[in-house]
């Protein structure tokens, strides 16, 4: 509000005559702060002047005026030009303002011929043409400048390491994976399981990208003064389905020293074919090169022609002992939580160890820090649910998830009496908790277990379950250096009862316990270095049951198998050296031992001889605590990668194992009644060498990689077991136990498009796996020592995956299996004597099952499209095993008459059908 | 089925000159004849020109309705062109008005009138009119050319004739501001009909003006460039293939206006590659999209004849010469305009009601597909594909192919008339090639759409949020033009405005009547209200007699209380 003060005093006497008026009025008056109106009103009451104004312009003015005998019309312009207005006076009683009012020039030009005269345009500006084209302004494409550190600190320094940590927009979540490139340089560093990258650059300006997965690619301008922390924020979107893209891992197959290292992303397992209406990580890396299973009722997999018990599957830190529901029809890791899942079946990373084929690790997803989200679904087998969410926004967040079998039902409509008396059952919970302290700091708690029943009939019943849970601290003590401390535990149980023959019913319960430290460092010290170090500490409690006779009738002697326990050390460090910008090099040492703990009786067997009950010299007894053995080495990893070009890179390395446990099986596959068992003073720790050559190639115009990798894998002290053990009639297992060396080597060739309306990929693998057990009799040989193949060995293995998006909402996807059969021993003849049968058998695993050949269909139907709707549904409709095959899982053989009759079972032999029903908040786009 | 006629009579009328049957009669078909009055002869830049076209026309060319279309130049003697506007002319002529730019600067000004028929014969046919503009803000004036031969006859208006005085007319009512005020006005038997223009303003705004006088004898025709627009506003132009320059005959040419409300015209270019929209019911400034495809898919270039006629004619020129008294009321009346100008703005005629909606020529589409509907699509293909079921998208080597479902058998054979803004597209690649972020809905007609002798198997168009066609490729063809359609301004009876308390009547045109039309025997009334302003005051009553003879009447007033 303007305030006018009008001090009109000054005015009297003036010869101020503004207008030629020939009878000037005069007012007397005392206002003070009084609106424009009533000064008016009083105005034209005693001039009998009529004044003109639109109430807009005068509405502000306040008048302060006091005085007598003021010339009327000098008050109104003093009024007037003081709220910057103007007036006109029509005489003799009319007054008009009016905001602006251009004075009339000098007019004395119109009335002689001195004006300055002006040529208007003539004829030649006449023939100006009327088109015109459309201008147009594009945006320009603004790029944002991060300034990292610190003017001037860093200025005894030639590099500056920076830290970045990269987030997903929508949810706050950490994205793992993503990719800084740096142009300049060609340099690129791949955020880890916190979303954070770590970059050695010198001070300086750069151009930064970040790309991933379903994430807009962010471009900036990197401003390095110093050391110093960044934080990037990359929104979620939707690619284009005819778009094709290389992204985030195949730029890490061309850049890293990743050797052997496969990765998947939820969204391409989420196309997959389903088995039973479920997504599942472990059934799709069945699919990827090197990787195989038994069958499809199989716990467990086989990676490059080791057996099951060689890889150990991390979620969150915590080991998971038995991966499987229902026999292994199904994972028992709900998808909707995974987040990231990688296999490392070549080159392992110093931080991991304790397995000698492969290490599976998968990450959850952390809860949404902004919004609530959750999932749900229901498929013939099984209803699952996932929730998460803020707790407090952006800072902590929590997940829970839930799995649960609904099966029995369809056990009841089974034709077999047996089947129908019989259960199923299983379910697994998880939840987390992810709490960001603040820039420095992040503390996560991550809880897991799972749970399956299974009663066939009145003749037997299995239970086993996993339960651990993990939480990690992470610290940031400068932009270069950085922490993980985690502590995990993890506990695998399965109790077992057999009443199939009264004579021989038994229950067993079994118990391992796992504990686990992990300190792990990263730590970019210098240009084109990055290290990781750390070290671990595992303690194993395993209690391995008490087999009791079921009922009186059963003439089975109780047998403690006792319990055991050990320690398992390590400490490993690793540097990624950057030589060139087309050599780099993976160096990295892990030094780690094992020590089996007491008490312990442990029996000493005569030299030379076979370890029978009969050679038993001696039992030694070992104190709580004390050492019964004493392992260590070193285990060696290195890898070097050769790029030549953009797009090709050229990769060696070379990678030991170590492995201080395994499992007791006398079956091909895993199932839920074997033991784990630790290395004792008999039984050696396997260890392993793996050699590995790979050439990597993009096509980025195709949307293609394709890589090929060639192994060699040399392991000794192998675990084999005798014909017939038995894993429950003594605790003493070095007399079922023989150990040899086992020769692996294979090619794997992978072509792979992970983007455009056809995705999927093909890859064969020719690999060979065999195993010797060459003891210093034949008592303790397998084979007679000659070679022979292992149970998975599988030469050829061929797998073909697509997806076509017909459109956003119909996806048709489909995949073939073909892998030859694997080694069985058939028996050759069968004898009486003495009215007992006697068989003889080929030389072992010289003959195969026939090949196993599978196609899976599935038709995913999204549901629509609109941007606001509470719920967003998926179908998916598949047929698991579309041609019906009867792909033999296993041949045995039973006396007809006079010969052998040889039968296969198969698990699976005709289509099986299921529609499965997703739902999840929000729309198509949520997550 | 008009042009038809049209061509026909053109056809006749060339004949008959040709045989010299009954010449003079068809001389004077093919002749138009037009007169214009205006309000007074002096303006302030900022005020508006009041004018009433006489058409006088023979009785024959007005049965036919030739032209339909008045251009309206305000120009320099030299012949620069300050002011364009179109009018629509009937038997009777036209009334109207043009606003004079701020920036003029003093001096004698023409007011150039002509149709499109006209310009067959030349700028020596038109009717031109003198105006003296004075601008109190500048000391700027207008060049006098005093050494050129003229092209034309000039005359003062009025100067012919030899019409006695036979009106007369009586003011009632109390000659003082602010009230009421009429006029009877009386003809005399002598003069049976009368076609009139009456207007009240300042004594000293008025003095006879210049006038051309065209001798139809003087003038051929010996070529027929333009056509009558007898459909309103026409825009011609040609097509020529853009590598060899030849006339691109049967392309169709899409025409798109951009303001808010949308129209969309189209036709086929002639065998020699000329083309002729008519716009009979469009008006103000239009800005124009006009782009060309042609079944070869060869590129093509849009040439557009310029509407109004560039041909001048050095007319004279004279200084201003005002004295002391004019001088004063030059200021006087230069305070009246700004200060309305501000009591009363945003009453410029020329103003667009901006509304916020557009409309477009199909009126409510059939369906609409709005982008915040759903998810964000990343690419326009999507967006079809995805969420646009009336519409199938198919994708081949020849390329992209849109079609509208429906069930009318015409949408599976034509192709639909593909839009954005309402601006005709006619490469489907370049829609697809939008980003989806700038654009707002799609709305589809599912219906053959038929425009003359074009059939479209629907219309797609789609729509951008800020009216910006998306930053779209436009075709390679593609031109836009500002082209004038119909003037929004045509004055009626002026002179009863609404009176408030404290908003002040400043008119320096107190009354305007274009259309009077005086009857023996009967008396004409007239009513008006005087302004804020005391002075003398001067009413004109000017027209033409029924021999089209021009006559005037001056009734001097005026307002001193």
């Amino acid at each position: 509000m303007k305030l006018r003060n009008i001090m009109l005093i000054s005015l009297m006497g003036t010869a101020l005559i503004l207008h030629a008026q020939e009878h000037p009025s005069y007012l007397s008056l005392d206002l003070n702060e009084a609106g424009f109106s009533q000064f008016a009103g009083y105005f034209e009451k005693e001039t009998g002047i009529e004044l003109f104004y639109r109430d807009e312009w005068i509405e502000d003015i306040r008048v302060c005026l006091s005085g007598d005998s003021i010339v009327a019309l000098d008050a109104m312009q003093a009024v007037i030009n003081d709220a910057g207005l103007n007036m006109r006076y029509y005489a003799p009683d009319r007054l008009v303002i009016v905001p602006v009012l251009r004075n009339s020039s000098d007019l004395s030009h119109l009335s002689g011929s001195n004006g300055s005269l002006v040529d208007l345009p003539g004829k030649d500006k006449l023939e100006g043409t009327d088109e015109d084209f459309l201008e147009v302004t594009r945006p320009e494409q603004m790029v944002q400048t991060i300034t990292v550190g610190k003017a001037g600190k860093g200025s005894s320094r030639s590099v500056a390491r920076i830290s970045g940590r990269i987030r997903d927009m929508d949810n706050g979540a950490p994205v793992i994976g993503a990719t800084m490139v740096i142009t300049e340089t060609g340099k690129g560093s791949i955020s880890d399981q916190h979303g954070v990258v770590k970059m050695s650059l010198e001070p300086g300006r750069y151009n930064a990208q970040f790309s991933f997965i379903g994430m807009k690619p962010y471009h900036c301008q990197l401003h390095v003064l110093s050391d110093g922390d960044f934080s990037v924020q990359m929104q979620p979107t939707i690619i284009a389905l005819n778009e094709v893209q290389i992204v985030g891992n195949h730029y890490r197959d061309i850049n890293s020293t990743d050797v052997g290292v496969e990765r998947l992303s939820m969204k391409s397992v989420k196309k997959m074919p389903l088995f039973m209406g479920e997504n599942d990580v472990i059934k799709i890396s069945k699919l990827l090169p090197g990787i195989t299973s038994t069958g499809e009722a199989s716990v467990g997999v086989n990676v490059r022609g080791g057996s099951a018990d060689q890889n150990i599957f991390y979620i969150n830190r915590v080991p998971v002992y038995n991966t499987s529901h229902m026999f292994g029809f199904l994972s028992a890791f709900n998808s909707d939580i995974i987040q990231d899942f990688s296999v490392y079946k070549g080159n392992v990373p110093v931080n991991y160890g304790g397995r000698l084929s492969s290490v599976f690790n998968i990450i959850t997803r952390k809860g949404n820090q902004k919004n609530f989200t959750a999932h749900a679904g229901i498929s013939p087998v099984s209803a699952h649910a996932t929730v998460d969410g803020p707790i407090v926004r952006d800072v902590a967040s929590f997940l829970v998830s839930g799995r649960t079998s609904y099966s029995d039902w369809m056990l009841k409509r089974m034709e077999d009496p047996v089947l129908r008396e019989s259960s199923a059952n299983f379910y697994d919970f998880s939840g987390s908790l992810a709490y960001t302290l603040n820039e420095k700091n992040d503390l996560s708690a991550f809880y897991y277990q799972s749970s399956d029943h299974f009663e066939y009939g009145e003749m037997s019943e299995y239970s086993y379950g996993n339960r651990g849970g993990s939480v990690v601290w992470k610290h940031a003590y400068s932009p270069a250096l950085s922490s993980d401390i985690t502590a995990a535990a993890s506990s695998y149980t399965f109790g077992n009862t057999e009443k199939q023959l009264i004579s021989q019913a038994y229950k067993h319960s079994y118990k391992l316990n796992h504990r686990e430290v992990i300190a792990e460092f990263s730590w970019v010290p210098a240009l084109n270095h990055h290290l990781d170090f750390g070290t671990s500490l595992i303690h194993y409690a395993l209690d391995r049951g008490i087999v009791l006779p079921e009922s009186e009738e059963s003439l089975r002697v109780p047998v403690d198998l006792g319990d055991e326990q050990g320690v398992e050390g390590s400490i490993f460090a690793s540097d990624n050296i950057t030589i060139f910008p087309w050599l780099s090099l993976y160096a990295g040492l892990r030094y780690s031992f094992f020590s089996m703990l007491g008490p312990k009786e442990v029996r000493l067997y005569e030299e030379d001889q076979p370890m029978t009950e009969s050679t038993v010299t001696d039992t030694v007894y070992y104190g709580k605590n004390e050492a019964i053995t004493r392992e260590s080495g070193p285990e060696i990893r290195a890898a070097v990668n050769l790029k030549a070009g953009q797009n090709t890179s050229f990769k060696l390395s070379f990678s030991q194992m170590r492995q201080y446990l395994f499992m007791l099986s006398n079956t091909v596959t895993i199932s839920p009644t074997d033991q784990w068992k630790l290395s004792d003073y008999h039984i050696e720790p396997p260890t392993g060498s793996q050699y590995t050559t790979g050439v990597y190639h993009i096509w980025p115009k195709w949307g293609l990689s394709g890589s090929i990798e060639i192994y060699y894998k040399h392991t000794d002290n192998i675990v084999e077991y005798r014909d017939g053990a038995s894993f429950i009639s003594t605790p003493f297992t070095e007399i079922s136990v023989l150990q040899g060396v086992q020769d692996a080597y294979g090619i794997e060739f992978m072509l792979q498009k992970s983007s455009g309306r056809l995705d999927g990929w093909i890859n064969y693998a020719y690999s060979r796996s065999w195993v010797q057990v060459k003891g210093d009799n034949e008592m303790e040989s397998i084979n007679r020592g000659d070679p022979y193949p292992s149970n998975f060995d599988r030469p050829h293995v061929l797998n073909v995956i697509g997806s076509y998006h017909i459109n956003r909402r119909f996806t048709i996807s489909s995949n073939l299996v073909y892998m030859s059969g694997r080694p069985v021993t058939y028996p050759t003849s069968l004898y009486y004597i003495n009215d007992y049968v006697y068989i003889d058998y080929y030389s072992k695993n010289q003959v195969r099952i026939p090949d196993y050949f599978r196609i899976d269909a599935s038709l995913v139907i999204e549901g629509n499209l609109k941007a606001d709707k509470l719920f967003h549904s998926t179908w998916s409709i598949n047929v698991f095993n579309l041609l019906g095959r009867n792909n033999p899982q296993s041949i045995f053989f039973e006396p007809h008459e006079n010969y052998l009759k040889g039968f296969s079972f198969s698990v699976i032999g005709v289509p099986i059908f299921t529609v499965a029903w997703n739902v999840k908040l929000g729309n198509y786009e949520s997550k | 089925m008009r042009t038809i006629l049209i061509l026909s009579l053109i056809c006749i009328f060339k004949q008959g000159w040709t045989q010299g049957e009954d010449k003079e009669a068809l001389l004077d078909q093919g002749l138009e004849k037009y007169k214009i009055i205006t309000d007074r002869s002096r303006y302030i830049v900022g005020e508006d020109i009041n004018f009433r076209l006489f058409n006088h026309n023979t009785v024959s060319m007005k049965k036919v309705k030739w032209s339909g279309v008045l251009y309206l130049e305000l120009i320099s003697p030299q012949g620069f062109s300050h002011v364009r506007a179109k009018f629509g002319l009937d038997s009777t002529g036209v009334s109207g008005t043009i606003h004079i730019p701020d920036d003029l600067p003093s001096g004698l000004y023409y007011l150039k009138a002509y149709t499109q028929w006209m310009r067959n014969k030349g700028p020596e046919s038109y009717n031109y009119l003198s105006v003296e503009i004075v601008n109190p803000y500048s000391g700027n004036m207008v060049s006098v050319d005093t050494t050129s031969t003229f092209s034309s006859i000039m005359l003062r208006q009025g100067a012919d004739t030899s019409v006695e005085p036979l009106i007369s007319g009586s003011i009632t009512g109390s000659l003082q501001t602010r009230s009421p005020l009429s006029l009877s006005l009386k003809i005399s038997e002598s003069m049976p009909f009368v076609d009139c223009c009456v207007s009240v303003i300042r004594k000293g705004l008025h003095e006879p003006q210049w006038e051309s006088m065209v001798s139809p004898s003087e003038l051929s025709t010996e070529r027929i460039n333009h056509l009558p627009e007898t459909r309103g506003v026409s825009l011609a132009g040609k097509v020529e293939f853009s590598e060899s320059g030849l006339p691109a005959p049967f392309a169709v040419v899409y025409i798109s206006t951009m303001e808010n409300e949308r129209q969309f015209y189209c036709n086929f270019t002639d065998s020699t590659g000329r083309f002729h929209f008519a716009f009979p019911d469009q008006y103000g400034d239009r800005e124009l999209f006009i782009s060309a495809t042609h079944h070869s898919q060869a590129s093509l270039t849009l040439y557009i004849d310029q509407d109004f006629c560039k041909e001048f004619l050095l007319l004279p020129s004279y200084p201003l010469d005002l004295d002391s008294e004019d001088l004063g009321l030059i200021r006087e009346l230069a305070d009246n305009v700004q200060i309305s100008a501000q009591y009363y703005p945003g009453q410029s005629p020329q103003s667009d009601t901006g509304s916020s909606g557009r409309a477009y020529f199909y009126g409510d589409p059939s369906s609409v597909v709005s982008f915040d509907d759903f998810i964000k699509l990343p690419t326009m293909e999507e967006y079809f594909s995805e969420v646009t079921p009336q519409v199938s998208l198919r994708k081949s080597n020849q390329g992209a192919r849109l079609r509208v479902l429906g069930k009318h058998p015409d949408l599976d054979i034509f192709a639909p008339l593909l839009m954005v803004d309402g601006v005709a597209i006619g490469k489907v690649e370049s829609v697809l090639a939008l980003s989806p972020r700038l654009i707002k809905q799609i709305e589809i007609v599912e219906a053959p759409y038929i425009r003359g002798n074009i059939t479209f198997g629907g219309i797609i168009n789609v729509i951008s949020r800020n009216n910006d066609l998306g930053f779209i490729d436009l075709p390679e063809s593609g031109l836009l033009a500002h082209y004038k359609m119909f003037n929004y301004t045509y004055s009626e009876r002026q002179g009863n405005p609404p009176l408030k308390k404290r908003l002040p009547d400043l008119r320096n045109t107190l009354y305007w009547d274009p259309h009077i039309q005086l009857k023996p025997g009967e008396d004409t009334i007239i009513h008006f209200t005087t302004a804020d302003t005391r002075g003398a005051y001067e009413l004109l009553i000017r027209g033409f007699d029924k021999s089209d003879k021009y006559f005037e009447e001056t009734i001097p007033f005026t307002i001193d209380y």
